[in-house]
């Protein structure tokens, strides 16, 4: 009898582990009470036991890789005899059977939450073929039939040179390229988030490849699923004429003072916080915390993920301060040289993407932070005022806010404060 | 519980010591006892821990059976191994160190030191921005629901072998000291006491033996 290993559940809040590091090799041979395997969770590693005897038939998840609890990571049974059909395992709870990710959706379940689309449906074929190459229709060892998961080949189509048509390592050797290969290289253009969160064009992503979370990726999964399963999002979008905001910049510019447009709109968000402190507040289950100090975070791309260095103390700091404070922060987030306590305490957050010729777009908010100013580019416009129609420069913002904090003619008031100030940005300069 | 005072011990000789309590807990012919030491100094590194995180490529760093990365352990740190039988308390990986970061900071605060978790990264941090730094590092090791390995605080630990590694795996870490910390002088000798006396009742209060378990006290 085949015995199925599954991911353990070493806390009630575990809903992931990591597979470190296997204690025994398919094939070999395993005793009641042997350890099979040694799994991660937080900071606290547990070594799995084995509760049956028998030789180790198969492992599905590679060291490194995060599998879902309860997901089937081993199987132990006696020797010769095949490892069941992926598609039987048993599951949990029967009524959930049918919704049940297969193990290669499980593994990547984190990462789902925040990658495209056409990473997640560079996956989709693989769990095709893992589901197909357990099946016991075609003849081949547990060995071979972990090789063929792994490069992501069909069983069904290879053709086996062993006895019975037995399929043999080498016969895989030769075999289909592999379908998300081939997807990508003709695949559409990346979406706009992928592009934010990769400058690089994005590498190919090889079929059935499972790619281990980065802490990075992890650390983002978790931020936003929390946000988005938790927080009541909802929507402002204001434009903004952005033409003195731009003399201003120009004229300091020529003064010496070099600044971003972004360090304007963080001059600008600090203002209007602080005529609209709610906004500046933070949701703490039953209670709101009301935040002193504005610490404003900027969301900087890199190529393994983002990150958001916090500008502490905005409502202190001059323009000038402020786009001093940004480019420091900003170069060292990029160089991966920012420590825990720069990327911390923040209270609000801005996400530009004007530099991608974004017009409007919806970020999820950071929790407990209450809301997020998504930024969008500066693109000519025909303006009509009073009366007659002239050329503008404008941005559109879009403010995303928690509404068990914020409500919306609150959230619109913050906005109207904000285009007052950058359309009249002599204010930032007092 | 029992409570051992080992003073400076080799790492080594401390984990083969913990090996033989865990297997003795786990059967039930050993009571739960707490481990209070220093080590000489030593770098080591959990089994998922990467190898980069090792700045200084004179240091060999030893290899253990704990979660979490690289990290520095010698005179003046106050390291604590617990082996607690937790498949009768509960069976929570989680809570289990919540509880331990829950007793750091407890500790932290008697001595006027406000600390704090970080959510997301396992550890004691000190509260006061903008200098929030790790004051306690935490690896835990589990084998039949016992544990081994468990915390190093810093009382007057010399931080300067931190900047070899990236603690815990965190680039540019800021790692401080209850020295730094806190006023006055503090001493590892006068923490095993602190912690002497609150671990036990602490454990009990946060993970409770459960209801029909034999209470080895």
């Amino acid at each position: 009898m085949a015995t199925e290993i599954t991911m353990p559940k070493l806390s009630d809040t575990m809903t992931e582990g990591r597979l470190i590091s296997w204690k025994k090799s398919v094939g070999e041979k395993v005793e009641r009470g042997d350890i099979l395997a040694e799994v991660e969770t937080d900071k606290a590693n547990m070594e799995l036991e084995s509760f049956s005897s028998g030789i180790l038939l198969e492992t599905r998840v590679k060291p490194g890789d995060m599998a879902v609890v309860g997901t089937v990571i081993a199987i132990v049974g006696d020797s010769g005899e095949a490892p069941p059909p992926v598609q039987k395992t048993t599951l949990p709870s029967a009524e959930t059977e049918k919704q049940q990710p297969t193990p290669a959706e499980q593994v990547l379940k984190g990462k789902e939450a925040a990658e495209t689309e056409e990473i997640q449906e560079s996956v989709k074929p693989a769990e095709q073929t893992s589901a197909v190459t357990a099946t016991e229709e075609e003849k081949a060892s547990p060995m071979v039939r972990r090789l063929a998961r792994e490069k992501g080949i069909d069983l069904k189509r290879v053709k086996g040179s062993g006895p019975d048509g037995r399929i043999l390592q080498k016969d895989l050797d030769g075999s289909f390229p592999k379908q998300a290969e081939v997807k990508i290289e003709n695949g559409k253009k990346p979406t706009i988030e992928e592009r934010e969160l990769k400058l690089e064009p994005p590498k190919p992503v090889a079929e059935g490849e499972v790619l281990a979370l980065s802490r990075m990726r992890a650390a983002i999964a978790r931020t936003v699923s929390r946000a988005w399963q938790e927080i009541p999002h909802f929507t402002v979008t204001v434009s903004i004429n952005m033409s003195e905001a731009e003399e201003v910049r120009r004229e300091l510019k020529e003064s010496g003072t070099a600044l971003s447009i972004n360090d304007l709109i963080i001059k600008a968000a600090t203002m209007a916080l602080v005529k609209f402190p709610q906004v500046n507040n933070s949701f703490a289950g039953d209670r709101i915390r009301v935040n002193g100090e504005i610490n404003i975070g900027i969301a900087v791309s890199l190529e393994e993920g983002l990150v958001v260095p916090v500008i502490k103390g905005c409502r202190e700091l001059s323009l000038k301060e402020i786009a001093a404070r940004s480019r420091e922060l900003v170069g060292r987030a990029k160089n991966g040289k920012i420590g825990e306590t720069e990327l911390s305490g923040g209270t609000f957050t801005i996400s530009n993407l004007g530099m991608f010729g974004i017009e409007e777009f919806m970020a999820v908010i950071q929790p407990p932070q209450g809301a997020i100013l998504a930024v969008g580019g500066i693109r000519d416009e025909a303006v009509v005022k009073n009366g007659s129609i002239k050329a503008g420069r404008v941005m559109r913002v879009t403010i995303s806010a928690d509404h068990r904090l914020i409500d919306g003619a609150y959230a619109a008031q913050f906005l109207q404060e904000l285009k007052r100030v950058l359309e009249n940005p002599v204010s930032m300069l007092l | 519980m029992i409570i051992k005072n080992l003073g400076l011990i080799d790492f080594h000789e401390a984990y083969t010591l913990q090996e033989w309590l865990v297997a003795g807990v786990a059967t039930g012919t050993e009571d739960e006892t707490l481990l209070l030491m220093e080590h000489p100094p030593v770098f080591t590194i959990g089994s998922g821990g990467q190898t980069e995180n090792i700045l200084d490529p004179s240091i060999t760093a030893v290899r253990i059976n704990r979660g979490g990365d690289v990290t520095y352990h010698g005179p003046g740190q106050l390291v604590v191994y617990p082996i607690i039988n937790l498949a009768r308390r509960g069976k929570d990986l989680h809570r289990y160190l919540r509880f331990l970061e829950e007793l750091i900071i407890r500790i932290a605060a008697d001595l006027g030191v406000a600390a704090q978790r970080v959510s997301g990264m396992t550890g004691v941090w000190t509260a006061s921005p903008p200098a929030s730094a790790k004051l306690a590092s935490i690896g835990v090791g589990v084998r039949r629901w016992v544990t081994m390995h468990g915390f190093a605080l810093n009382v007057t630990t010399d931080l300067s072998q931190f900047s070899r590694i990236n603690p815990c795996g965190l680039v540019a870490c800021p790692v401080t000291s209850l020295l730094l910390e806190c006023v006055g002088t503090v001493s590892v000798d006068e923490l095993k006491k602190w912690v002497t006396l609150s671990f036990e009742k602490l454990l009990n209060d946060l993970l409770p033996v459960d209801s029909g378990g034999i209470i080895n006290t």
